[in-house]
């Protein structure tokens, strides 16, 4: 009985796959992708973060049938979704716990390729293309905060795109134009809108496809940092290499379900995380007249908002606050170290990536402070050696003793 | 592992320290503790029939639809017409109250707040602490500590008596931090007795309190209901697949 | 890579990954079609409409929304009443055992009060919203007595909103739940039976 069945399946996908290439997709990236066999608790964020993707993609596409854009009608709408429609309340902390998981994990995810060096040759491209998604999800992050037409969410939106009037020469024409208004206005959330929910989701779904395809067609790095591809056996597989499906599809899963145990603990039980992911000001609505006394944007942007605000020049903060974001791009190049994980790393480098992720972290805190004395101080202060940590890579990664690599994995 | 635990502690006391440091930050003014419970429906129930009679002629709560009051408290559609409606409205609509913006200004100057998301965009604590803020100040004049100036005359100024400030110094700045019986209690017995009344009194603000903050979202409580079985749904799950991953991975030589 | 030591767990275990996981996956689908039922707000402006019929003289038809739905109320005369008996034999289901109306309504009149008929003014075919066409017309047929037509695809109703027989529709119109509170005073939205 189960082999005419199978038989019948069997048929049926050789049918599609003459059609269609089923089996070699299947095979080239599931069952017969060699993926290196140590990887560790770091290498669950990439697949986290489709996850996530996904998420956010199925609640904000049912946000979007309740949601109505309008600067007269977006505040109420949300408030109809959390109490008026049925489920509403749940899809929307769905989406909202989402967006700061996203972040959460992506921003692991990049501290791990920090830490193996998953950046270097030959995964220029594929770094380059993971820094193009961050740079769409921050767009797609920055304006999807504007829909719920806060408080925060307005003067958010007011104070970033005011940065681009320090453009010389057509600086304030430009941030009018961005605008559509000469403040942030119902024009300026229906082209967020727009761009939230259509524009930058299409870019970031192919932007993630075009970076699975570039990591496949390199193959994986791994905590050793050592290309498994230079081991082969009889048959051509790499040594230590095992086939993706089913090993980590099987620990993935798992690793998903664990993942999903902290997010609904978030999603059903501080959705608001203590005014971190939804700022408490944004349950007032928007009021173009009156300031909230302490503008903060939410936490995944603080690290960048410190550096704008360190900077006492309009311009130069801004420069300041791209560039911060822009010199991940840079990183294939400026490490010059012999090896490619910090495990056969000398003191220098493990050092620096150390000072730089509690740098990172401060300048979070500081992002989320008022903008005032010894803040100011604290945040030039690590501005600096945020931009250390990479200006200086060229020489530390070089005068850096390098460990004798295994000739297998570990 | 060991590292792996190391650097998820790292993260999570990182968390917590600027948690706790950017909360005592903000307001100089420390807030009271309301000691409100979602769950006490009773509380809810005299909270709502409280903001009923003395807050919803001038405040709104646009958000609140009566059915949904009545879902929480265990109200059928007579109670609810009886003891809040009263005629003016049907039972799946918003609450009715609040003054037109017009005659917000023209009594108090400044417009009157809706305070369906009153909770959210303070806290539970600022409500109560602002509630029993009220004192008289030199001039003889009322006035709030925790919103000095506020238009909002004392709703609950009958049940508590008068008030004088008590001061305290915070970061080297002499601010009021709360209120005490004025004139000052002379015997014992009227010391009592103004215990007994500010105790009724805390428990008229927190039950108002208690009400706003389910106002602000009414699902509260079913979330959490909800999430405890996620939960625990996703834990036996991951059990599964744990003993699932490990058959798979025996295949695996180390 | 070794032999599987024993298939049997492996395949058991693999079953109910599979089951528990799938179980929890449709779960997390039903709030997702849930949230295409009416909301709230929808409930609100459905609930019932109150519609004060005393000033209705014989004859008129009113059209008042429930549900964003057109619903009609057309006070009868007893020149009216009595084309029913005598359109009886065009109808298609004359005794409305296939129509919807609350049970009350359920009678030859299609109506609790003889005198007021409610209806939804809502095609059974397709949807349209026919017109009221009370006096004869030839146009309508030698034996039209008086009813209502739909102008989308030539249904005809009579004047208790019964369907005629080789026309589209495949019902009579439907009664929304309603109920008299005083004399003159129609609640739709709520019948007695509920």
């Amino acid at each position: 009985m189960s082999d005419v069945k199978n038989q019948e399946l069997n048929s049926f996908v050789a049918w599609v796959d003459k059609r269609f290439p089923l089996l070699s997709t299947w095979q080239q990236h599931l069952s017969e992708y060699m993926a290196p066999k140590n990887f560790n608790f770091w290498y669950y964020f990439g697949s986290f973060a489709m996850l996530v993707l996904v998420i956010q993609l199925v609640s904000g596409v049912w946000l979007t049938m309740s949601y109505k854009p309008g600067s007269a009608i977006a505040f109420d709408s949300i408030q109809y979704i959390m109490r008026d429609v049925e489920w509403g309340w749940m899809i929307r902390y769905m989406h909202s716990t989402g967006a700061s998981f996203f972040f959460l994990v992506v921003y692991l995810h990049m501290l791990r390729g920090l830490m193996y060096g998953s950046y270097r040759a030959p995964r220029e491209l594929l770094w380059i293309l993971g820094c193009t998604i961050y740079l769409v999800m921050m767009a797609e992050a920055f304006m999807g905060y504007l829909l719920p037409w806060g408080q925060m969410s307005f003067w958010g939106a007011q104070v970033i795109i005011s940065l681009f009037s320090a453009v010389p020469l057509v600086g304030e024409e430009l941030a009018v134009w961005i605008r559509g208004d000469f403040v942030i206005s119902d024009a300026t959330l229906n082209r967020f809108f727009a761009l939230h929910v259509v524009a930058l989701p299409l870019a970031l779904v192919a932007l993630v496809y075009v970076h699975i395809v570039a990591l496949h067609k390199v193959g994986s790095n791994n905590p050793d940092g050592i290309e498994i591809k230079e081991n082969k056996d009889a048959d051509g597989k790499p040594v230590d290499g095992i086939p993706f499906h089913p090993y980590y599809t099987v620990k993935d899963l798992m690793g998903a379900t664990a993942f999903l145990i902290v997010f609904c603990a978030v999603m059903f039980f501080a959705p608001e995380m203590f005014g971190y992911f939804l700022e408490k000001p944004n349950f007032e609505p928007a009021n173009p007249l009156k300031t909230p006394e302490h503008i903060a944007p939410v936490w995944y942007f603080t690290p960048y908002y410190a550096m704008l605000r360190a900077v006492p020049d309009k311009l130069l903060g801004a420069i300041i606050m791209f560039a911060a974001i822009l010199i991940f791009y840079f990183l294939p190049w400026l490490n010059r170290s012999k090896n490619k994980s910090i495990r056969y790393m000398g003191w220098m480098s493990k050092l620096s990536l150390a000072v730089f992720i509690i740098t990172f972290i401060i300048l979070g805190w500081l992002g989320t402070q008022p903008a005032s004395g010894g803040y100011v101080l604290a945040a030039q202060i690590f501005t600096a050696i945020y931009f250390l940590y990479f200006l200086l890579m060229p020489w530390y990664s070089k005068w850096d003793k390098a460990k004798e690599l295994p000739t297998r994995l570990t | 592992m060991k590292k792996i635990s190391f650097l998820f502690a790292t993260f999570v006391c990182a968390f917590f320290v600027v948690n706790n440091v950017s909360a005592a930050g903000g307001s100089s003014i420390p807030l009271l503790e309301s000691y409100n419970n979602l769950k006490d429906t009773a509380s809810i129930q005299r909270g709502v029939t409280l903001f009923a009679n003395r807050c919803a002629s001038c405040h709104s709560l646009k958000y609140l639809r009566y059915s949904s009051i009545a879902d929480r408290l265990g109200w059928d559609e007579k109670t609810i017409d009886e003891k809040l409606i009263r005629g003016r409205a049907k039972f799946h609509d918003t609450f009715v109250g609040g003054l037109s913006k017009k005659d917000a200004l023209a009594t108090y100057g400044t417009e009157v707040p809706d305070l369906s998301l009153a909770a959210k965009y303070r806290s539970p604590n600022y409500l109560y602490t602002y509630l029993k803020a009220y004192y008289t100040n030199e001039k003889g004049k009322t006035d709030n500590y925790l919103f000095p100036g506020t238009a909002m005359p004392n709703m609950l100024a009958g049940e508590l008596g008068g008030r004088a400030p008590i001061y305290k110094e915070v970061n080297g700045k002499k601010v009021i931090v709360g209120t005490k019986p004025s004139p000052a209690p002379k015997t014992q017995a009227e010391k009592l007795l103004l215990e007994e009344k500010e105790a009724k009194f805390n428990q008229i603000a927190r039950d108002i309190v208690n009400f706003l903050e389910f106002a602000s979202e009414p699902n509260k409580l079913e979330r959490y209901d909800l999430g405890v079985k996620v939960i625990l749904f996703l834990l036996f799950l991951l059990i599964i697949l744990a003993f699932l991953k490990k058959d798979y991975w025996q295949d695996i030589k180390k | 890579m070794s032999k599987n030591p024993s298939p049997g767990r492996r395949k058991f275990l693999t079953a109910s990954a599979s089951v528990v996981g799938g179980l929890g996956v449709a779960t997390a689908i039903a709030p997702f079609l849930s949230a295409w039922q009416p909301s709230k707000k929808a409930l609100a402006a459905g609930s019932s409409v109150s519609v004060d019929v005393s000033k209705m003289q014989e004859g008129q038809l009113i059209t008042v929304e429930w549900r964003s739905r057109p619903i009609w109320i057309l006070r009868r005369n007893q020149e009216q009443l009595s084309t029913l008996s005598k359109v009886v034999e065009l109808i298609s289901d004359p005794n409305s055992d296939d129509s919807k109306q609350p049970s009350d309504a359920k009678n030859d009149y299609r109506s609790i009060n003889p005198e007021f008929l409610v209806l939804e003014g809502i095609c059974t075919h397709l949807g349209c919203v026919p017109l009221y066409r009370p006096n004869k017309d030839v146009e309508l047929g030698a034996d039209w007595e008086g009813g209502f037509f739909c102008p989308c695809h030539g249904s005809k109703f009579d004047l208790a909103g019964r369907v005629y027989k080789s026309v589209p529709a495949p019902t009579n119109l439907p009664i929304p739940p309603y109920k008299f509170v005083g004399e003159n005073k129609i609640l739709i939205g709520e019948s007695k039976e509920a």
